[in-house]
């Protein structure tokens, strides 16, 4: 039996540039990649969103400080037995989340995080933001696909 | 992304974007509607036609937004029509659906815009 998708071992990967102009190809990405490992059309939309606005935030503020002469944005996808985690990342100059009050928690779109953050957490079903100032920054998002 | 600009029966302003509205082309967008924000003198009536808009993110969001604050600001308002089921729920989740006047259609937003210029809030229908 040939293995399911599902059990690829490997993340399917994209590199891009830090620049907005990129991000259309980030969504055609992420929705070729969940559509193929099983997302409905809602959950590709979905999915799509939170990426974008997680590649958003890294392009806005990741490298206002770095003078990184080619910065880059890594978008990571981890096709699940029911669902999908993909992880945006950045080499930026990451900040401290427990004192830029983003964490865990983004409960409504005027806090501190922005509602790109908020966008994230309301359409995803676990997100997490690691960061250290220095250190980078990566946002780790999971969607769990709806069975029939 | 693509916009036209046009002026509308009754003195509408009718800006027509298609495509995706990102941090990319979001400027374009902006720029579009704060020009016609700025022109002639009086209220603006503004409708932002969205219905061959695939994609809009928190940056296209924000500027309508802004749009809409500055149009009532100056005594008029601004409706939108869209009817793509994720920028729906963008501004759903946001909360904004109701602040930006959104409708199904670009007869439907008229119809909101008309009424808001009549005096009425065009929210009858409870949305």
């Amino acid at each position: 039996m040939k293995p399911t998708d599902a059990e690829t071992p490997l993340p399917i990967a994209l590199t891009i540039p830090a620049d907005a102009k990129w991000l259309t190809v980030v969504r055609l990405t992420v929705s070729g990649v969940a559509s193929r490992a099983g997302a409905s059309y809602e959950d590709v939309d979905d999915i799509k969103v939170a990426v974008s606005e997680a590649c958003t935030n890294a392009i806005d503020h990741a490298f206002s400080d770095t003078g990184e002469a080619r910065p880059t944005i890594c978008v990571e996808c981890h096709p699940l037995e029911a669902g999908i985690r993909i992880e945006v990342s950045d080499a930026g100059c990451g900040f401290d989340p427990v004192t830029a009050g983003v964490g865990e928690r983004a409960t409504g779109p005027d806090e501190r995080g922005g509602l790109g953050l908020y966008l994230i957490h309301k359409l995803m079903h676990e997100t997490e933001v690691v960061s250290r100032p220095g250190g980078g920054t990566r946002v780790i998002m999971v969607k769990r696909f709806a069975r029939d | 992304m693509k916009i036209e600009r046009r002026e509308q029966a009754g003195a509408v302003t009718q800006v027509a974007a298609s495509g995706e509205v990102d941090a990319y082309t979001g400027p374009e967008l902006l720029e579009a509607l704060t020009d016609s924000l700025q022109q002639g003198e009086g209220p603006t009536w503004l409708l932002v036609d969205l219905t061959e808009v695939q994609y809009l993110d928190s940056i296209g969001l924000g500027i309508l937004v802004q749009a809409a604050k500055e149009a009532a600001q100056g005594g008029g308002a601004m409706a939108v029509a869209c009817r793509t089921p994720v920028v729906l729920k963008v501004f759903d989740i946001s909360g904004t659906r109701a602040m930006l006047g959104v409708r199904e259609s670009v007869e439907e937003a008229t119809a909101l815009l008309q009424a808001r210029k009549g005096g009425g809030d065009g929210e009858a229908d409870g949305r």
